[in-house]
């Protein structure tokens, strides 16, 4: 990167993104599954884990300044584990994208387009996921700048107008049982720890952060605490508007409560609100699915070769290429829903690795980023 | 390629013979045949000239007095400057007085007076327009701008009328052109730096800016482009567009194009360069910016609160012009619920015994459209009109009662029309013209999910144009949240927008401007 | 580099038109045939109920759908078309081949159901609306003492659709006697699945003339089982309870020896509950109301004080209140929570479930604390 652009803002608004994108699609109905009704605490726990990730991502980054992930993890812990953990990152990134894109792909095929192929919208979104990471960083934090004006109102309105649209009963949050929270306690400490990862664009975005240092630390904190917000919206609200067990039969939970939550007049101009605003989310998804993918891109090419200044257009080519491919492995929602469980626990794992690093970092003082 | 002039010795007599000065101006004497030349180097010169240039018919060959021609093209040279600052002066001079440009500076009273560098230089000079004053004794003529210009009267803008404001425009002389820019920015600190592209053409390329208040380096980012200029030949300022920013292929104007001198000027103030090109009417404004596109001037002689209306009222248009016949598309097509069910039946029971799909509708009235609009242009004036109604009349009642299209249809494309014309700029209207064809086939594909891919698409290709170093979607994205609150959704009034230009600047220099 | 990523972006935009050229889902929008209402019956024989489905599709291009222009004849135009099969999806598949369009589901706005319905047969038609793709959540349901089929039939004189009275009949419910609310489906189902009480549905038949719509009173359920009908007037206060926040309605009353007429504007109920006596619960209903007295035959009160309008204002809640016990021992005859009491228990005393609320529901003691601000608006005093 040859000059920093990216303000501290910017990069709170793209960690939020990172870790939103179309997890309102599948995280809910995959934390309903582990804690029923009380399921809204769980991203107030996991803040817990956000803050350890958070502190170590700014370690690495005050240590590294100048370097991504896939360039300094050689230098600190040697090439055969920096490919290992590397390649955990890189999974749980590319993970990321085939899930976003994918879980999208079904809902817009279960709610709206039924004849289209599956493929055929994931290609849609795929392909616009390459051509971002194909024109570099620089254009998807400006894309994700611009969606701003678009999503904000959106995200406003969706956390605030329920409350006057009297959708919600927050009685259906009792009665509040706490064995429902640690009923799985294995499944819970995997979420809790995978659910706020945002914080991980450091290690890619990191050089251009401007000013660097505290720039990076104040943006992880602020878009993780938005995270947390949209988060609990998200979890929360399908709940609040359906109640307990119904909330728990719908199969996108906060999808159907964006649709009951639009005006009851049957004069508002958009009638089936839900689906003008999944192509809102669309462009939530798609920010963080570009996230998620220019990521996985950038770590290999750095991995493969550190001083490449950009990432070779083949190459992206061929990942999205993958992409596509690897999303037809999935039989309907249901084994992609099987998959998220294990991507959470990728995500977990990616959580422990970044203290862990962070860890190693400490007691590896010698070793230092290229200023 | 040329190949240099070299002076080479000839028989006097011969080329006595072959010279044959085409003007008839009774000055002219020629010289007997059998006379001897006792200024044959001054013949020489000329005859060299003359051939270099091709033998033309309107070269003009003024022999002032012994020892001394003068040189021109009578098409480009003022004819009363030339008698009043060439042939009186030299009529009380001989070549004796004018072996020393100093000399010669106090004989002619002529400010733009000085020594070609060399005969090759001298038929360049002659070729844009200079009077060439070859004297006995010297090895080079001398060169003088005494330039007449065909050029038409300063007149109101044709392409960027305003209600409000100036109505002055650029012509086709650049020094009239100047002339408009500093009559408006007075100030010491701005520069024009003139530059000559174009192999064939030598036209003649002038960049307007305020010291400190535009970047250097845009400023030499520029001036290299410009000077990296291969075109043979430079017709207009548009032909400078792919050399200054570097896109060959680009879907958006990467800079305005103006006839306006006070939106030229107020891009100069803003910090802007202005590149103004002769024998064009149309200066070129760099770096530009999405939001600037859709601004008019008119915004900054209103109140801002009108101004604000107005703003939105083309964004409106822009969204409308963009967006219709895509939205129309997607909801006929595919997503029909997304609508109050009332206005489902009405668009259904519109469409009852079109036999065309949605998508083939929106094309043919598109298509309609477009041939209409430029119909208009390429008409007469006397014409125009006519054509304009009679398009109307197809475009409106006929093809509805036809059952071509539909009556909604007929809505739409009226709402497309009218929202592409609100869009100021001439060049991004037909960027935003184009780029609906492109809505057009996502929704005939994908539907409602088509447009959103769309407007991605269209989003990302803006995201990834920079212009000289700064992003076309500035200030919106990157955000540049001082910049975009003085004149992005409202121009603030004045007295606000100097305050936020100042912070603006402490900003840019504490390198914070960064959001 | 630079330019080979954009040559490379570029291709990759122009291999996106190869996998999105299909137009799969491209049906255009004069080939549907748009749902409008669809309604619920039961086929009962001798081998067991089948639901019977009935579809409302407006005609499209017929004057009075869509707006009529100045001398064109308005009437509106609809088909109603009618089958039962083994469920609603069945019922639905059969009708494919007796429409001219395609059957589209993604404009119904409302769900009958004939109180005849079976109860298995009205969850099963819940469960498959919120189930299917491309019905909304939020039609909203309401009930029928008749044919819910016979009900789509019915022809406004003035040219009215079906949709735009019963929008209508809701939208001046409360300028009437405010017992014509409907429930999104999705609220219906919600009551059905969560077990949090029992729903109420307004009750609309077709006109003994045949030509339009009168709204009847509430249907009363016992889960899905319609057990019973409450009047207007009754239905008014079951909903200020049920809903807990109500808009109101007209209210008749005795009072000063006269009938009187109060609107009541809003509405604002507070069920607290806790355990009563032997465990079974015990409540605590405080409605708070805003109404103004209406002109009431001539009746005329001071303009200078209220001693007669707060009197006026105890007698209403008095009357009220033993309005309220009476539809409450008719409710727990009919073993129906449609007050939504159960709502309160689950939060205060979360170990007793629905069906032992149930159990114990006859034996439930309510205190009914009803409290109205009169005012008196008009021109006369």
């Amino acid at each position: 990167m040859r000059e920093p652009y990216l303000s501290w803002p910017e990069a709170a608004w793209l960690i939020m993104q990172y870790t939103v994108c179309a997890n309102y699609l599948f995280m809910p109905q995959l934390l309903y599954s582990m804690s029923g009704r009380l399921s809204w605490a769980i991203p107030i726990v996991a803040t817990l884990p956000a803050a350890a990730g958070v502190w170590a991502t700014y370690y690495l980054h005050t240590r590294f300044p100048q370097e991504r992930l896939g360039q300094f993890l050689p230098r600190l812990i040697g090439r055969p584990l920096s490919i290992v953990v590397g390649g955990a990152f890189i999974l749980f990134w590319l993970g990321g994208a085939v899930t976003n894109v994918t879980v999208f792909a079904h809902y817009v095929s279960d709610t709206a387009m039924q004849s289209t192929p599956v493929t055929a919208l994931v290609a849609a979104s795929a392909l616009i996921i390459v051509l971002v990471s194909l024109l570099g960083l620089k254009t998807l934090v400006r894309l994700t700048d611009a969606l701003l004006y678009l999503l904000a109102p959106f995200l406003l309105f969706a956390l605030f107008w329920p409350f006057f649209g009297g959708r919600i009963d927050f009685s259906n949050l009792a009665p509040i049982r706490l064995s429902d929270l640690t009923a799985d306690k294995w499944r819970l400490a995997g979420a809790a720890a995978a659910m706020y990862h945002g914080y991980q664009l450091v290690f890619i975005a990191g050089p251009a952060l401007n000013p660097p240092g505290r720039g990076a630390l104040v943006a992880a904190i602020a878009g993780t605490l938005a995270a947390v917000a949209a988060f609990l919206s998200f979890v929360a609200m399908p709940i609040l508007a359906f109640g307990w067990p119904y909330a728990n039969l719908l199969t996108y939970p906060a999808a159907s409560f964006l649709e009951v939550v639009a005006p009851r007049t049957g004069l508002f101009p958009i009638r089936r609100f839900d689906f003008a605003l999944t192509v809102l989310f669309r462009n939530i998804m798609i920010v963080a699915a570009m996230s998620y993918f220019y990521s996985a891109a950038q770590t290999v090419s750095d991995l493969v070769s550190p001083s490449a200044r950009r990432i070779h257009p083949w190459f992206v080519i061929g990942l999205g290429i993958a992409m596509v491919v690897s999303s037809t492995a999935f039989e309907g929602i249901r084994t992609v829903m099987q998959f998220t469980g294990v991507w959470v626990l990728l995500g977990a794992l990616t959580t422990t690795l970044t203290i862990i690093l962070a860890i190693v970092a400490r007691f590896r003082a010698s070793v230092s980023g290229v200023r | 390629m040329r190949r240099p002039i070299k002076i080479i010795p000839r028989p006097i007599e011969a080329e006595a013979r072959k010279a044959q000065p085409p003007d008839l101006s009774p000055e002219f004497r020629e010289p007997p045949v059998d006379a001897p030349l006792r200024f044959d180097d001054v013949e020489e010169q000329v005859s060299l000239i003359n051939m270099a240039l091709g033998s033309p018919s309107d070269l003009a060959v003024r022999r002032m007095s012994d020892g001394v021609v003068c040189l021109f093209l009578s098409p480009l040279v003022d004819q009363g400057a030339v008698r009043h600052s060439l042939v009186e002066p030299l009529s009380r001079a001989g070549w004796l007085e004018l072996q020393e440009k100093s000399q010669a500076a106090r004989v002619l009273p002529v400010a733009g007076l000085s020594e070609a560098r060399s005969l090759e230089a001298a038929v360049d000079r002659v070729a844009e327009g200079e009077t060439a004053l070859i004297v006995h004794g010297r090895p080079t003529p001398y060169t003088l701008d005494l330039k007449g210009r065909v050029a038409r009267q300063v007149s109101p803008p044709i392409s960027e009328p305003s209600v409000r404001g100036p109505r002055d425009s650029f012509t086709e002389n650049l020094s009239d052109n100047l002339a408009l820019v500093r009559q408006r920015i007075r100030s010491r600190d701005l520069r024009v730096r003139e530059l000559t592209v174009g192999l064939d053409t030598r036209t003649r390329v002038a960049v307007c800016y305020l010291e400190g208040r535009s970047s250097p380096e845009v400023v030499d980012a520029a001036i290299q482009r410009l000077s990296a200029v291969t075109a043979p030949a430079v017709i207009d300022s548009s032909y400078l567009v792919p050399y200054l920013s570097k896109r060959t292929w680009s879907l958006f104007p990467p800079a305005a194009a103006t006839e306006r001198a006070d939106r030229a000027c107020a891009a100069i103030v803003q910090g802007r360069i202005v590149v103004i090109c002769d024998n064009s009417p149309f200066a070129l404004v760099m770096p530009i910016h999405l939001a600037t596109l859709f601004q008019a001037n008119e915004d900054h002689y209103n109140l801002a609160i009108h101004s604000f209306l107005l703003r939105s009222v083309r964004v409106i248009g822009w969204l409308a012009a963009t967006l219709a016949p895509a939205l129309y598309i997607g909801i006929a097509s595919f997503n029909p619920g997304i609508l109050p069910a009332h206005a489902v039946m009405t668009i259904a029971s519109a469409r009852q015994g079109v036999p065309y799909p949605p998508v083939i509708e929106v094309l043919i009235m598109d298509i309609a459209l477009e041939m209409l609009a430029e119909a208009t242009v390429r008409l007469p004036t006397y014409v125009g009109g006519a054509a304009t109604v009679v398009g109307g009349l197809i475009l409106g009642t006929a093809a509805a009662q036809a059952k071509l299209v539909s009556n909604v249809m007929i809505i739409v494309v009226a709402l497309t029309a009218i929202g592409s014309f609100s869009i100021p700029d001439y060049q991004n209207q037909l960027s935003w013209r184009t780029v609906r064809y492109l809505f057009t086939f996502s929704a005939a594909t994908l539907g409602i999910f088509g447009v959103s891919t769309a407007g991605l698409i269209i989003l990302t290709h803006t995201c990834s144009i920079d212009v000289l170093g700064d992003s076309f979607m500035s200030p919106i994205a990157p955000w540049r949240w001082t910049s975009m609150a003085k004149d992005v959704p409202m121009r603030v009034p004045e007295p606000l927008a100097v305050k936020l230009t100042q912070r603006q600047r402490e900003e840019e220099a504490e390198g914070t401007a960064d959001a | 580099m630079r330019c080979a990523c954009r040559t490379a972006a570029a291709l990759v935009l122009l291999l996106l038109a190869a996998p999105t050229s299909g137009c799969w889902d491209a049906l255009d929008i004069d080939r549907r045939a748009f749902i409008a209402v669809m309604g619920l019956d039961s086929d009962v024989s001798e081998e067991g109920s089948r639901p019977r489905v009935s579809v409302m599709i407006p005609a499209m291009g017929m004057p009075g759908e869509g707006g009529a222009g100045a001398g064109e004849e308005t009437s509106s135009k609809v088909l109603v078309v009618e089958e039962s099969g083994v469920n609603v999806e069945e019922a639905v598949q059969r009708m494919r081949s007796m429409i001219g369009g395609v059957i589209d589901f993604s404009t119904l706005q409302y769900v009958v159901t004939s109180k005849d319905a079976s109860p298995e047969d009205l969850t099963e038609a819940l469960h498959a609306i919120q189930f299917t793709r491309f019905i909304p959540l939020t039609p909203f349901v309401f009930a029928t003492e008749q044919k819910a089929g016979d009900l789509l039939r019915a022809q406004s004189p003035t040219g009215r659709s079906l949709i735009d009275t019963l929008d209508a009949i809701q939208i001046q419910s409360r300028l009437g006697f405010g017992h014509v609310q409907y429930p999104g489906a999705w609220e219906t189902m919600a009551m059905l699945i969560n077990k949090t009480g029992d729903m109420s549905l307004t009750l609309v038949n077709r006109t003994d003339e045949g030509d339009g719509l009168k709204a009847v009173g509430l249907a009363v359920y016992d889960g899905p089982k319609y057990v019973g009908m409450v009047v207007p007037a009754d239905a008014l206060m079951l909903h200020c309870v049920a809903r807990r926040r109500y808009p109101g309605g007209a209210y008749l009353f005795r009072g000063d020896d006269r009938d009187l007429l109060i609107r009541i504007v809003r509405a604002r109920t507070r069920v607290e509950a806790g355990p009563g006596d032997a465990g079974v619960p015990r409540f605590r209903v405080s409605v708070r109301m805003n109404a103004a007295l209406m002109d009431s035959g001539g009746y005329r009160l001071p303009l200078l004080n209220r001693k007669k309008l707060d009197e006026l204002e105890q007698v209403a809640a008095r009357d009220m209140e033993d309005r309220l016990g009476r539809l409450l021992e008719r409710l727990k005859s009919w073993n129906s929570d449609a007050m939504r009491l159960y709502h309160e228990v689950r939060v205060r005393m979360p170990e007793m479930s629905y069906e032992d609320f149930k159990e114990v529901y006859p034996r439930v003691e309510v205190d009914f604390d009803v409290s109205v601000l009169l005012i008196r608006t008009g021109l006369l005093r």
